[in-house]
């Protein structure tokens, strides 16, 4: 191409123009395959056109390949500013979001954290109760009613054993009584006999006349004697009588609370033994239950953080995305450079109309909406600033932000 | 209840059936007279026929068990079973009372 371009211009201007379309054709290299197939398809056609174009042409024809060159030079800086302004939009919307998730991730640790240490003050009230003010271990209420159950079995024993002495105790009275009223019998019998005696005695003083006159008053005081004697038998038997009923009638009541049975109570104490010890049961499960959700809570304290720390990789990543604009960018600033020089040349006139074509063809390309919007905007509006494209990015999503994957 | 005594060298064994409640208790105090009798140093009750007990009848054993103390004697409730062994062990009776199981 150089060879043929040599016959229509001085030396020095072929030298600018070769640098010039070499630094670009590099530049198209390195971003070849983000071009898309039809620019690629003109910048083919263009160097068809320059390579192939007979060295009779006149120099217009040049200027006419050139003034495209430049055109679409112009086109990819302008395609290029847009793809860095993305690449630093994404960038910084990556950021923002990873930010968020990152605080959140942090508090779901925190509190899994603070769930976990609730569960093992449960796990510690729930083992102890209290009583009158003292704090008594769960698993410690069985030895302790245990105590207190045995002390009411002894005296359940105590008053059974007892009960049944006091029972032998008044059969003993009773018979005791009984032996006292037949004695008393007997002692009635025998002063019956001694009146009887007496009685006779005066018959025969009477007869005895006045010789029996002493042994009548004898018989007199014997038989006032055996008055007495009766009427103190008859107090007794009186006496022993309301004695008899009285332990009696002790003896039946005692009878009646002796026979009650208390061998329930002593069962009682096997069903509360069988009760409490379920109880303790249930309390070990629950606790064990609860130390297993504790251990899981920490787990997952413990998984969410190391979450948080692993979405570090957005700093890696937002290094690799600048590294890619720092590219994009000595590209765009080679696109410039060259726009520039090509643009001094006499005869080289860049139509805005001829970039816009090429920017259409790429924008036909896009099949994101916003993502088309924002190019039309920035490569139509060079200056764009990312904050004015973050806000762009916002209206956009809005309108559109059923685009997602 | 029913009873039988044997006295023997061994000393004084009372084999006793049936159930041992508080209508027992006066054959039981026969038992009880039956023991102070024999004068053996070694006494002992074998329940192992006993179908039922109450409170009551371990209130006997307590006292026979209590007597023979009074009088030296060693004393022993052999082989207690089914309802009467329940009841006897709810009691904690062998920390009382020699049992042979």
């Amino acid at each position: 191409m150089f060879r043929r371009l040599k016959s229509y211009f001085a030396p020095s201007e072929l030298d600018v123009a070769e640098d010039a379309l070499v630094e670009e054709l590099s530049g198209l290299d390195r971003i070849g395959s983000t071009i898309d197939p039809d620019i690629e398809q003109d910048i083919a056609t263009g160097e068809e056109e320059l390579f192939d174009a007979p060295a009779a042409e006149s120099p217009a024809v040049l200027i006419d390949l050139i003034t495209k060159c430049v055109g679409l030079s112009a086109a990819q800086q302008g395609a290029l500013s847009a793809v860095i302004d993305e690449v630093k939009g994404t960038g910084q919307l990556v950021e923002e979001k990873i930010s968020e998730i990152a605080a959140r991730f942090q508090n779901l640790a925190t509190n899994a954290g603070r769930q976990g240490e609730q569960i093992q003050e449960v796990i510690a009230l729930s083992a102890e109760i209290e009583i009158d003010g003292e704090f008594l271990k769960l698993v410690e209420v069985p030895e302790v009613m245990e105590g207190v159950l045995e002390d009411i079995i002894g005296t359940v024993l105590q008053m059974s054993k007892q009960g049944l002495q006091i029972v032998y105790s008044l059969d003993d009275v009773v018979k005791e009584v009984s032996g006292v009223e037949k004695t008393i019998t007997g002692i009635e019998a025998i002063n019956r006999q001694t009146a009887i005696l007496a009685l006779n005695a005066r018959i025969e003083a009477a007869r005895a006349g006045e010789a029996g006159r002493g042994f009548s008053v004898v018989a007199e005081e014997i038989r006032a004697l055996s008055k007495k004697i009766d009427d103190m038998a008859d107090e007794i038997r009186t006496q022993m009588r309301r004695t008899h009923d009285g332990v009696t009638e002790g003896h039946k009541r005692l009878l009646k609370l002796a026979s009650l049975d208390m061998s329930g109570h002593l069962i009682a104490k096997e069903r509360l033994q069988k009760v409490l010890t379920a109880m303790i049961s249930q309390s070990n499960n629950l606790s064990e239950a609860l130390s297993s959700s504790g251990e899981m809570s920490d787990r997952i304290s413990r998984d969410v953080g190391s979450l948080v720390v692993d979405m570090q990789f957005q700093d890696r990543a937002q290094q690799q995305l600048e590294s890619v604009t720092d590219t994009l960018n000595i590209l765009s600033d080679a696109f410039q450079e060259f726009h520039t020089e090509a643009c001094s040349v006499d005869g080289i006139d860049i139509e805005e109309g001829d970039v816009s074509e090429m920017l259409s063809a790429i924008i036909g390309q896009y099949t994101l909406g916003d993502v088309k919007k924002r190019f039309i905007q920035k490569a139509l509006t060079p200056g764009l600033a990312v904050a004015e494209y973050v806000a762009a990015d916002k209206d956009v999503g809005e309108e559109n932000s059923i685009e997602l994957f | 209840m029913d009873y039988t005594v044997t006295v023997s060298d061994a000393g004084f064994r009372a084999d006793l059936s049936g159930d041992l409640s508080f209508a027992d208790h006066g054959r039981f105090r026969e038992v009880l007279e039956e023991i102070n009798k024999s004068e053996k140093n070694v006494v002992v009750l074998d329940i192992q026929r006993v179908s039922s007990i109450d409170s009551a009848g371990i209130g006997m054993l307590l006292i026979a068990a209590e007597q023979a103390g009074f009088r030296k004697q060693t004393f022993s409730v052999n082989k207690p079973t089914g309802q009467v062994e329940r009841i006897i062990d709810l009691a904690a009776l062998d920390k009382i009372i020699n049992i042979t199981r």
